[in-house]
């Protein structure tokens, strides 16, 4: 399946889904002029990516990175899907998904939101603090 | 654009006004104020992250609401020993006042727990309307600053938001 990497702006975060090597990152800023024309491609190719592991019967070990300095609120909403469709992967027989969300040590609000995202969508997330 | 020094006279007794800046509402223009925010405050990093999502949040909405694409929007930010105030002053169309007069008083009604839930469930839920948004932004305001949004008007067609943040 073919790698999605978009390049990041002053408004708009690094993203780069990989199949061949199973890691997903996404870093940075989100405050989309256009926030659909920006989050459907990411949202589009992880659904084609699940429905695609899905028919398979091999294992897939996946790692999901989120490394986000700042979000605005229709970004949340677009990362929410994005979490529920990761939990979607993770709970197919075949997959082991490893989610870890990167945050400021002093920056409780990040923190906060990682912590929502576990409670609103089960996805078992690793909750990991930098300086 | 007029700037509306009546409604920021009522603070200049007890605030110092530590940021002003007006631009016309667009995107990038909207970058060049947070990055002038982020760079220009000398304040503690929570704070200063929360003033920054709420002047993103506040100035998003005036492009949602502004009465035609040149638009202009003025921010103030004001500060004094307890707390911060972010102010946004554009035109507005009667249409567009009339919608955020009422959301306004709907966001501003909830208990912070039902506000939570509403912000939970349009999050989970909801649908991006035809803006491109989800519009939780003023849920997002009130929840980050803990206070009512006040939002007022004057005669000249300009819709003035206020938001305190209390120091942490």
């Amino acid at each position: 399946m073919q790698r999605l990497k978009i390049d990041p702006t002053a408004s708009s975060f690094f993203v780069d889904l990989n199949a061949d090597t199973g890691i997903f990152n996404f870093q940075g800023e989100s405050r989309p002029e256009n926030a659909p024309s920006f989050f459907e491609p990411i949202i589009a190719w992880l659904i084609t990516y699940r429905n695609t592991i899905e028919k398979d019967k091999d294992s897939h070990h996946l790692k999901v990175i989120f490394k986000l300095d700042y979000f605005n609120s229709t970004s949340t909403k677009y990362i929410v899907d994005i979490a529920k469709l990761l939990k979607s992967i993770d709970d197919l027989p075949n997959v082991n998904l490893a989610t870890e969300w990167f945050y400021k040590s002093i920056d409780e609000d990040i923190r906060d939101s990682g912590n929502e995202l576990i409670d609103w969508t089960g996805l078992k997330i690793k909750l990991i603090p930098y300086d | 654009m007029v700037i509306n020094n009546q409604y920021l006279s009522v603070f200049s007794d007890r605030y110092t006004q530590i940021y002003r800046e007006s631009c016309i509402i667009k995107h990038e223009e909207i970058t060049n104020i947070l990055n002038d925010v982020k760079s220009s405050l000398d304040i503690d990093f929570v704070t200063k992250k929360r003033i920054y999502s709420i002047v993103n949040e506040l100035l998003e909405n005036t492009m949602l609401h502004s009465d035609h694409s040149e638009s202009e929007v003025e921010l103030v930010i004001l500060k004094t020993d307890d707390c911060y105030r972010i102010i946004t002053i554009n035109t507005i169309s009667v249409d567009e006042r009339h919608n955020l007069l009422s959301y306004s008083t709907n966001i501003n009604s909830l208990s912070i727990q039902e506000l939570k839930n509403q912000y939970k469930e349009k999050l989970l839920n909801g649908e991006i309307n035809d803006k491109g948004t989800i519009g939780v932004g003023m849920e997002l305001i009130r929840l980050q600053s803990n206070n009512k949004i006040l939002i007022s008007t004057d005669d000249n067609s300009n819709v003035i938001i206020d938001v305190r943040l209390d120091k942490l």
